[in-house]
């Protein structure tokens, strides 16, 4: 209490999680730059359906 | 070692979130939910929950939950398996969500504000989201509704906004809460991400400090969780583990149900099974497909930072590192 808080060193303290969890690796996952594949929607709205969203009653 | 962990029974979860639909009214800018809707045919249904086991929590969300006109029949389930729900919502549909209020005064709502009123609306996509957010606040609080906060998503474009909300949460006596935005199928988006580190580093150690002196130990840990974001958005390793598929899971609003919702197909993405293809929560919630999928979340590589939990034997642990 009183002290200035620290975040500059984030210390990490081994409780028991795998050290592969939360490590972000993509390199190491597959070797390759991994692309992001923007789905096509399923579904899209009619415009009665948009307008029914937006009602507030 | 994971292996080894599977074959132990797992324990029945503690917390629930319930993913009602994927449809939403807003626009936000960090999330693209609303552009890939779901069939409101499709979605689950209020007896279709009757087969989960009894939480400590249950969380229901969406999309936007109120979009549903049967919202009230699914909360009316849920209240028999849990003595806690809360709703997040957009706060946009202020009649049935008072209306809610009303039939369950015991329910929480947490409206997501992304801003002060500019920012908001700008961010949310929708003119006057802040003003119908702070409206439906002021009028559950008058209604004498305990469980009542909004929460923050912290982006790129208003971590100093964030100082502002906490500050007005403290004088409306309301909970607040933050999160970083991230990427995940469920927001559609890979694109988002911190730039100006600094920057929103900075605001959140004023945060930080704001909640220390609080005297309230729940405002610690805020200040620990909020530590956490700060670390999360420096990339480095989770600080606690993340028990997403053990303690607590999704059910999306097709009935499959994820350990979480943070999940990307560019680096894994598996249902633990779907509520609708069991004959009972157990078969789907200890069989092989959801130790699998247990297995995945131990080596998950994500750094997310929305759960973390510590088991009894692992808080010993950190007490005796934290001795030394």
């Amino acid at each position: 209490m009183g002290k200035p808080i620290c975040i500059d060193h984030v210390p990490h303290f081994d409780v028991g999680q795998d050290p592969l969890q939360g490590n972000l690796r993509q390199s190491e996952l597959s070797g390759q730059t991994i692309n992001f594949k923007k789905r096509e929607p399923e579904i899209v709205l009619s415009e009665v359906e948009l307008a029914d969203m937006l009602r507030t009653d | 070692m994971a292996t080894a962990m599977a074959t132990t029974r797992a324990a029945y979860p503690t917390d629930v979130s319930i993913i009602t639909t994927y449809r939403c009214q807003m626009q936000c800018k960090m999330c693209d939910i609303w552009e890939n809707p779901s069939d409101s045919k499709r979605e689950i249904q209020a007896k279709e929950l009757e087969m989960l086991p009894n939480f400590k929590f249950v969380n229901i969300t969406g999309g936007e939950p109120f979009v549903r006109r049967d919202l009230e029949d699914i909360v009316e389930v849920m209240y028999q398996k849990s003595p806690r729900i809360v709703i997040s919502t957009s706060g946009w549909h202020t009649d049935r969500i008072v209306k809610m209020a009303e039939r369950f005064p015991n329910i929480g709502i947490r409206v997501s504000i992304e801003g002060l009123s500019q920012k908001n609306d700008d961010l949310r996509g929708r003119d006057g989201s802040f003003d119908r957010a702070m409206r439906l606040l002021l009028t559950l609080k008058e209604m004498g509704i305990k469980d009542i906060g909004y929460g923050c998503t912290v982006s790129n474009k208003n971590s100093e906004d964030m100082l502002w909300l906490y500050k007005l949460s403290r004088e409306l006596g309301m909970e607040f809460a933050t999160a970083s935005f991230h990427n995940s199928y469920y927001f559609h988006k890979d694109d988002n991400a911190i730039t100006n580190k600094e920057e929103v580093i900075n605001n959140f150690r004023k945060l930080m400090e704001e909640l220390l002196k609080d005297k309230s130990p729940k405002s610690w840990y805020r200040a620990f969780f909020n530590l956490g974001l700060i670390n999360y958005i420096r990339e480095q390793p989770r600080m606690l583990p993340c028990e997403a598929g053990t303690a607590n899971f999704f059910i999306e609003p097709y009935g499959d149900v994820y350990p979480c919702n943070g999940l990307e197909d560019r680096y894994w993405k598996e249902s633990m099974g779907n509520i609708r293809n069991v004959r009972s929560f157990d078969e789907l919630w200890f069989s092989e497909q959801a130790n699998k999928v247990r297995d995945l979340v131990r080596t998950c590589p994500k750094n997310c930072w929305m759960v973390g939990i510590l088991s009894i034997q692992q808080l010993g642990l950190l007490k005796i590192k934290l001795n030394r």
